[in-house]
């Protein structure tokens, strides 16, 4: 989330799309009715009149899947309707920036698309893009690069348009074997955006096709409701004016996802609406630490603080050759050697040394096989694993395909289930389909964790701020804290390794943790938050931010982007005294405004990075320091002091003049990027049709994602699936509960307010099968069925085209077999293996089933 | 004002008069059913344990289906086709619980005494007069009261007194999210929900309106919708029924039951009489809970350890906030608000 919650107020238009805060996201609803109170218009595009669209002034029903074309038809309106603001683009987005002349888009395939050999692993893809000509035109030469296009979670790879220059010095004065920094990069740009290879004119080019006809005819929305909305939320180009966009895991859960968001970024960026209060790309998070779970490496192939894993594949065998690949040649990630050597100092202490690459041979290295969700069951199918640790997860309700899930969990040898409730994780040995539950060999250990009311520790919330919560009472007998777990997990193993040797001990031996277990022999959370914040290696001063970290391995920090949070080195052990623990209401108030504070409370916690509340605030001010709209500025130029005043954190040196700031300094660039060569599936987003579809793709004859994951043998899709099963199925979230329910099933009070699972279809559809509210039905493909009460509304819309209806049935997925109180069929029991091209993540939202009524 | 609870000798030497309400605000409210679970919890309802004692309710979001002894509140979900408003279909989410009448059917047709009205606007029904024979639920418009079996007595949302006794509001209003629900004075809340109407009527929404104001001599439950009060599924003239026709209708067999119900109520009235519940008096200053003899009845050390200090001018200017329609006062230091 680039805005915080409290910052929603600001706004006067937001958009919810793909996602549904009145529902899950109940907390955010107070800001939005703020808003809603000071005139906002709020607009919901959802295949359901949710309890969001309830709430909105207008709802639009698309199509589940479609997002990507209606951004774009947004987009296309507001470059027809001169909506937005060429000095702005010129100097904070790449819209000026030239392409090289080999880049070409054609019939929805980029250049570059080559086949590979499908090989075991690499997550049933059979096409990467090579991404050499999706590069920039560069001063003196032509773009001269090394794409390496293959497919899997490169959204941050760093650009590998790069000049080695021989550097082998970092900016301590080491010196490093390999290691050859990169040169600065000259772009060559046309400020007026007419040259035909810019970026601005590419993305005209490229969303010349949606228009509101072709829009109308790919997602279902009217034109007249398109142009109405369209008009609406455009209107938020103008400098005192601001619009915040919400999305949530609408967006995600495609083969589309990563584009689907990228695609909201840009309309957001084209409007000014980023680095603005009231503006933002506002990713809400469904759990209260999934925050602070992403900044730890939630994602496969990523090490924390949005590091990348060392990838032998490419080259990087060596600290040096990573760094050479990782160190940008502009902007702030110049500095990234000092994050990742801090990182590996922080895990493995006096064993790092510069001698030894600072142990960066004992990192795990990504092999480029796919270690997503899906593809770790599809591993554990083969037989290829022999245990597996689901850690406060339950894949078996929460994963796509549970059947082939279920089959997957037998053949393990053994499963760890750590988790607060004896989840459907743990019992699933008794659902196993065709195997009774004797003949399952797997020996499963359930081991209870005690809840955060239980433990102290941070948590990190949708607005990135890091919030300190302590004990409130004892856990349960018998349940314990993760982090003990941990750590004594860790002891029992490096005591082996140490007893008996074995192959490569190093990575588990040299790892310090012992440095986070207290006297009484406990896991310590604030032990563990001084290493997350960072330290003097010889003094064990606590860093004041990661302005203060070395490339010498002199300092240690075991997550760049959190230091500061615990920093006060004069009450080390008291969580209240340091910023995450700290509760001040203090307010900005910026002057020239209306006198209304700017909703950033800085003192209450603390949010990463530096204790920014705001991220790309420089955008907040134009080119010269002045504010956009007076009283809304985040930071501002004073010409008589020669200084930048900060309402909130700068984002950029504010050593520099305005003319020499870096207006998006996390990019190579440092501007943002409405052309991105780092994504896996195109640098501008496409619209595709989910790979089940009964609608062909209207925009181009490639009818998918090319390079999205896809298992078809374990999704069980052939050709005459379309035929079979012509209801598109979908699902959604319920506030009632939580989750995949081992929580809010558990509990009366929520079980009574939504106890029965259910499915939603269209009044159409109940006509034509005969089905009436209330009915008992089943839902079912290939891959399961499944059976609940359906409750017929008009809150769903049936899809027209030529005359033909399409109709959509929505299931929530709160339910399974393991509560003492209320129970169900599991959702995912129906969903396939298809995952999104650059995460992975999987298609829980566009696929295709029947249902016929099997009881009154 | 210093407590929200009327208690017209008490309220920091100044005589208060006036009744309080609570205002529903259903053009803000989103049906997260917040309030129906802060409103189980705070009453300590139970609710069923086992999955055999759940069944379904059509439309699938309105639960319970029914109100019922262990549930005061529930939301009601409507969706209504070409509604008069600037929508063409709406999902109309409307609260069900106690309206706290002015003139109450329950207070009128309750033979024991046990519905009675609180003086502060609410009505209640005191378990210890109550003897179940459910003639409030069938004195009151709505049939709001409940019988409860586990205890035989018939129960509803009180406004939670015991937490307006101590100065907090409501436990529904405190929990809700987006702000729907609102406590004060009945006369700012009626002024908050008319301008509320107001707007409502520019933005489009023709038939907005406010029910309560009139009804009932005015109901204690204000509410703000969108539309008529019958889309809704309102009565928009409610009235006491059946305690004209009572006389009417009885025949001799019901007589009988009458009379035999009138000994048991005056077997009960026997039985409880002597129970007698203390008078109670909350002290702000001392955070000290009294009889009306002065002897303590509850002292809050919790309360007392961690409130701000008696005289600080933040608390003061807090409390004079939330029940006059004054604009909101800022309650930070100035100097807290310079720009760095």
């Amino acid at each position: 989330m680039t805005n915080q919650l409290m910052d929603m107020k600001h706004a006067d238009v937001i958009l919810v799309e793909g996602g549904n805060p009145a529902e899950n996201h109940p907390a955010s609803f107070k800001h939005i009715s703020e808003a809603k109170r000071r005139g906002a218009k709020l607009i919901t595009i959802d295949p359901r009149f949710s309890r969001t669209a309830a709430m909105s002034d207008m709802w639009l029903a698309i199509r589940p899947g479609t997002d990507i074309a209606m951004i774009s038809g947004f987009i296309k309106y507001l470059i027809d309707n001169e909506r937005y603001d060429k000095e702005y683009l010129a100097y904070f987005t790449n819209a000026s920036f030239l392409i090289n002349k080999d880049f070409d888009f054609k019939d929805g395939v980029y250049s570059g698309l080559t086949e590979i050999e499908p090989t075991n692993g690499n997550g049933g893809r059979t096409f990467k893009y090579d991404k050499s000509s999706w590069a920039y035109e560069l001063v003196g030469d032509n773009a001269e690069s090394s794409g390496d296009g293959t497919a899997g979670m490169s959204n941050t790879i760093t650009n590998e348009q790069k000049k080695p220059t021989g550097n082998n010095t970092l900016s301590s004065g080491i010196q490093i074997e390999n290691l050859n920094l990169p040169a600065k990069r000259e772009f060559v740009k046309d400020e007026t955006l007419e040259h035909p290879r810019c970026v601005f004119q590419l993305l005209k080019k490229h969303v010349e096709r949606f228009t509101p006809e072709m829009v109308e005819k790919i997602t279902g929305v009217s034109q007249e409701q398109f142009l109405k909305a369209a008009d609406i939320v455009t209107s938020t180009y103008s400098a005192d004016k601001a619009g915040g966009f919400m999305y949530a895991m609408g967006l995600c859960h495609h083969t589309v996802g990563a584009q689907s968001i990228r695609a909201a970024c840009i309309m957001q960026t084209l409007l000014h609406n980023i680095g603005v209060p009231g503006g933002g790309m506002n990713a809400m998070r469904g759990e209260c630490n999934v925050q602070g779970a992403t900044d730890f490496a939630l994602l496969a192939g990523e090490l924390p603080g949005y590091t990348k894993l060392p990838n032998t594949s490419r080259g990087e065998n060596s600290l040096g050759e990573y760094l050479s690949k990782h160190t940008a040649n502009n902007g702030y990630y110049m500095n990234r050697p000092k994050f990742i050597i801090s990182m590996l100092k922080e895990w493995y202490g006096e064993h790092a040394t510069l001698e030894n690459d600072f142990g960066f041979d004992w990192w795990p290295k990504d092999d480029k096989k796919d270690h997503t969700h899906i593809s770790i069951f599809e591993w554990m199918m083969q037989g290829n694993l022999e245990g597996f640790f689901a850690w406060g997860q339950n894949p078996v309700i929460g994963g796509p395909n549970s059947n082939f899930t279920l089959k997957a969990l037998s053949k393990l040898k053994w499963m760890v289930n750590v988790d607060l409730w004896y989840t459907d994780t743990a019992t699933w040995w008794k659902h196993v389909p065709d195997t009774p539950p004797e003949e399952v060999m797997t020996e499963v250990f359930v081991l209870p964790a005690c809840n955060h009311f239980e433990k102290q520790g941070s948590i990190t919330n949708t607005g990135r701020s890091i919030q300190w919560r302590y004990k409130a009472v004892d856990p349960l007998s018998g349940a314990h804290d993760d982090g003990d777990m941990l750590v004594e997990l860790w002891c029992n193993l490096r005591d082996l390794y140490k007893a008996h040797g074995g192959v490569c001990p190093e990575p588990l031996v040299n790892l310090e943790l012992d440095k986070f277990i207290d006297n009484s022999g406990k896991f310590s959370p604030i032990k563990a938050a001084w290493g997350i914040n960072g330290y003097e290696v010889e003094s064990g001063r606590l860093l004041q931010g990661f302005g203060e970290l070395k490339d010498d391995g002199s300092t240690a920090c075991g997550n760049w982007i959190y230091s500061g949070y615990f920093c006060n080195n004069d009450d080390k052990w008291n969580p209240a005294a340091q910023p995450t623990g700290s509760r001040g209401t203090r307010d900005i108030v910026v002057p020239g405004g209306d006198g209304d504070g700017l909703g950033i409370y800085p003192d209450w916690a603390f949010s990463w990075p530096l204790n920014r509340r705001i991220l790309y605030n420089r955008a907040s001010c134009d080119p010269s320091g002045k504010p956009y709209n007076p009283g809304r500025q985040l930071v501002e130029w004073d010409e008589a002091n020669q200084k930048w005043i900060q309402y909130d954190v700068a984002d950029f040196p504010v050593n520099k003049k305005p003319d020499e700031t870096w207006p998006f300094m996390m990019t190579d660039e440092t501007v943002a990027r409405l052309f991105s060569p780092t994504m896996a599936d195109g640098p501008f987003p496409e619209h595709y049709e989910a790979i089940e579809c009964p609608i062909p793709n209207m925009a181009s004859s490639q009818h998918s994602n090319p390079i999205a994951l896809v298992y078809k043998g374990s999704s069980k899709t052939d050709a005459q699936t379309v035929e079979k099963y012509p209801l598109i199925s979908s699902d959604f979230h319920l506030v009632e509960h939580w989750q995949t329910g081992s929580e809010t099933r558990n509990q009366p009070w929520l079980a009574q307010i939504m106890p029965r699972f259910f499915c939603e279809i269209p009044t159409e559809l109940a006509e034509e099968r005969g089905i009436e509210n209330g009915d008992m039905v089943e839902v079912f493909n290939e891959r399961g069925s499944i059976k609940m009460n359906v409750v017929v509304t008009k809150r769903i819309k049936p899809y027209v085209l030529d005359g033909k209806s399409y109709y959509t049935v929505s299931m929530p997925f709160h339910w399974g077999w393991s509560a003492d109180v209320i129970k169900g069929d599991v959702r995912n029991m129906v969903t396939p293996h298809y995952g999104d091209g650059n995460s992975s993540t999987p298609e829980f939202k566009t696929f295709l089933c029947d249902i016929r009524k099997v009881g009154e | 004002m210093g407590n929200l609870y009327h208690a017209p000798d008490v309220v920091n030497d100044v005589a208060v008069n006036q009744d309080f309400a609570m205002l529903y605000d259903s053009s803000y409210c989103m049906g997260c059913k917040a309030c129906q679970v802060a409103c189980k919890q705070t009453n300590m309802l139970p609710a069923p344990m086992k999955d055999e004692e759940y069944e379904f309710n059509l439309g699938g979001y309105t639960y319970p289906p029914e109100n019922s002894g262990d549930n005061y509140l529930r939301m009601v979900f409507t969706e209504v086709d070409n509604p008069n408003g600037p929508k063409p279909f709406d999902w109309i989410i409307r609260r069900e619980s106690c309206n706290h009448c002015t003139r109450a059917g329950c207070v009128e047709a309750c033979p024991t005494g046990a519905c009675h009205y609180v003086g502060n606007g609410s009505v209640d029904i005191d378990p210890h007069l109550c003897i179940g024979c459910k003639f409030c639920s069938t004195g009151c418009p709505w049939s709001v009261p409940k019988y409860r079996e586990r205890d035989n007595i018939n129960a509803k949302c009180w406004f939670c007194q015991d937490r307006l006794s101590q100065d907090e509001e409501p436990a529904c209003v405190k929990t809700c999210f987006p702000d729907a629900l609102d406590w004060g004075y009945r006369s700012t809340m009626l002024t908050k929900a008319q301008k509320r109407v107001e707007q409502l009527k520019s933005e489009g929404y023709e038939d907005a309106c406010i029910y309560g104001e009139h009804e009932m001599e005015g109901l204690h439950l204000l509410q703000v919708l969108k539309y008529k009060p019958e889309v809704y599924g309102l009565n928009p003239n409610p009235s006491i029924p059946l305690m004209k026709t009572i006389g009417e209708a009885m025949t001799p067999v019901a007589l009988a039951g009458v009379l035999g119900t009138l000994a048991f109520v005056s077997m009960s009235y026997k039985n409880n009489k002597n129970y007698k519940k203390p008078k109670l008096h909350y002290d702000p200053k001392t955070d000290e809970t009294y009889t009306q003899d002065g002897e303590i009845w509850f002292k809050d050390e919790f309360k007392r350890k961690h409130s701000i200090e008696p005289g600080d001018e933040h608390k003061e200017q807090k409390l004079v906030e939330k029940g006059s329609d004054q604009t909101v006062v800022k309650t930070q230091d100035k100097s807290d608000e310079e720009v760095k």
